[in-house]
């Protein structure tokens, strides 16, 4: 095993816009990698480059020292000892579950014994052991999804690669299915790149986080780095609930806010000399108090063990908030926020 | 048609005595059983490969594969004949007048007829299944043979049936094709007419029914030892 390394890459379908470009990487031996961002912005396409589905246009990749990829030849996908975990699944309905998962060990000729005891093993490992004879068709979704991870479990290989595994699956056994990914994750060892669109999954599971939008690399940073310091408007915007304000920050100010910058930066009409910035807040900064900047409760949706509100300040400007009561739609307030960040 | 003249007096002389019976149910069976095989083994590979490929060249050959299908047997026929009947170039074989030209000329017909099912079962394919195949670390053939091929043998089954019946009972291109020897079952048919012996045609036309309702049964014996979905009328 070794690190997976992409430099500078870039793929072009021939569509008019590149579907991923000039695009630098580096997944750690052993990492969660988890490549996020809205649907369109070329992290399938990333990931099916890995697996070698696609060939860069530009660019090459590495598995350690091993070239998979650059944009003269391209080692078949059948030759990366990698895996990968299909939104569809991808089970072959004429296999039972055991032959299934063990197609890729039948595949490489290994014995009859060795063969049923990983199979047994790697069941075993999703729980699923009692359903070695069925078809995939008599499985539930999750089920289903499990059988995949185990027919990756088998072989040991360098890369797992999952896309969107969890998209086809309800709230619960999402929650469940982490579980059993991180898990996963854990037991094997192997390096896993996760491609969602889906921050609180991406969030959950990786121990790096990879933005992406319009097919660049925005950012890629620990979880909670991304969150408390997200870089640039677009990475701010999609991370978190935040919402982005802008205002006047004198020259040199750290990135770190506190109420009082912020204030200041709100209250007084900007002058001409101060630049205006973009700062991001987030709502469980937000306090609705009786002191503060002026604001109105724009809407306000129950999620359960909160509401969460939309506030207008006197400028315009929206804020995201928490409130653990029923607030008044349209109602006047005050807030005070105890924390922002310079994008 | 009274009882008096009920008998089975035609179907023993198109049994019995007629020779030309026995070749062309051998003829019209081989053929068909030579073009349903061989154009499920084209099929199979050519459906791949249209499906995969979505270029103008596989557009192209697409539509090459379906044009004669559009065309009338008799115009096949005829090409058939204007390009066979010179003996092949190097090899020096003529192949006019003897079975292969038939056989050549219903691989051109039916490709399309063949090729259909075949194509839409791998259009419907989820691609998921052979990358997860290919991740697995199986090569095409070993691709082919343990996933594609499995998924893709109800149409298959279809597709070989489908062909296999047309071409029994085919007409228009061995009409010009045949000469003595190769008749099929079509051009028996319908010389015994042509010469005023309906009552024999009627009775080789109603032993052709049977013979395609016996192979039905047949098949239907043999459904548990092939794949799932093979045989279109079981699912």
């Amino acid at each position: 095993m070794a690190k997976l390394i992409l430099n500078n890459v870039s793929k072009d379908f021939g569509t008019g816009r590149p579907a991923v470009s000039g695009l630098s990487l580096e997944v750690r031996e052993g990492g969660f990698l988890a490549l996020l961002g809205p649907s369109g912005c070329g992290k399938t396409t990333v990931l099916r480059m890995i697996a070698g589905f696609e060939a860069p246009s530009d660019g090459a990749i590495y598995l350690g020292e091993r070239l998979l990829a650059d944009s003269e030849k391209s080692l078949p996908p059948e030759r990366r000892n990698m895996a990968m975990v299909f939104q569809s699944y991808a089970l072959w309905p004429h296999m039972t579950v055991a032959e299934n998962v063990g197609y890729p060990l039948k595949v490489r000729g290994v014995s009859k014994d060795i063969h049923r005891a990983r199979i047994g093993e790697a069941l075993d490992t999703v729980r699923l052991a009692d359903y070695a004879d069925r078809r995939p068709a008599d499985l539930s979704g999750g089920q289903r999804q499990r059988v995949a991870l185990a027919r990756c479990l088998v072989t040991q290989p360098d890369v797992v690669l999952l896309d969107e595994p969890l998209a086809n699956l309800d709230r619960h056994l999402r929650q469940e299915m982490e579980e059993t990914f991180r898990d996963f994750h854990r037991r094997s060892g192997a390096t896993m790149v996760y491609v969602t669109h889906d921050q609180s999954e991406a969030m959950a599971l990786a121990t790096d986080i990879a933005v992406m939008s319009h097919g660049k690399l925005l950012q890629v940073a620990p979880p909670e780095e991304i969150y408390a310091r997200p870089e640039g408007r677009l990475v701010g915007g999609l991370i978190g609930r935040g919402a982005i304000l802008s205002l006047a920050l004198p020259d040199g100010a750290p990135r770190k806010i506190d109420w009082q910058a912020l204030r200041e930066g709100l209250d007084k009409p900007s002058p001409a000399d101060r630049p205006m910035a973009d700062v991001l807040v987030r709502p469980e900064d937000v306090h609705l108090s009786g002191e503060g900047l002026a604001a109105r409760i724009r809407a306000s949706l129950y999620e359960g063990e909160r509401y969460s509100l939309t506030l207008e300040l006197d400028d315009g400007q929206t804020l995201r908030a928490f409130s653990r009561h029923r607030p008044q739609i349209d109602e006047p307030t005050r807030v005070t926020i105890t924390g922002a960040w310079r994008l | 048609m009274t009882f008096e003249t009920l008998s089975f007096h035609a179907f023993e002389e198109v049994l019995l005595r007629q020779v030309v019976t026995r070749t062309a149910f051998a003829n019209s069976v081989f053929l068909a059983a030579v073009t349903a095989g061989g154009l499920l083994c084209l099929s199979v590979l050519a459906g791949y490969v249209l499906t995969r490929r979505r270029d103008a060249a596989a557009r192209l050959v697409a539509s090459l594969i379906e044009i004669p299908y559009a065309l009338p047997g008799i115009i096949i026929a005829v090409a058939f004949i204007l390009v066979f009947a010179a003996p092949l170039p190097v090899i020096n074989v003529t192949l006019y007048g003897t079975i292969w030209i038939i056989l050549l000329a219903y691989f051109a017909s039916f490709f399309a007829v063949s090729l259909k099912p075949v194509v839409s079962a791998y259009r419907q394919l989820d691609p998921g299944l052979e990358e997860a195949a290919r991740l697995a670390g199986a090569s095409f053939l070993r691709r082919l043979i343990d996933v594609l091929l499995p998924l893709v043998a109800p149409a298959a089954g279809a597709s070989v049936i489908l062909v296999f019946l047309i071409a029994c009972n085919e007409l228009t291109v061995s009409a010009l094709l045949w000469s003595a020897g190769t008749q099929t079952l079509g051009v028996v048919i319908y010389n015994l007419d042509d010469s005023g012996s309906s009552d024999l045609a009627s009775a080789l036309s109603v032993l052709v029914v049977v013979m395609v309702v016996v192979m039905m049964l047949l098949l239907e014996l043999m459904a548990k030892y092939l794949p799932r979905g093979v045989v279109p009328w079981r699912s």
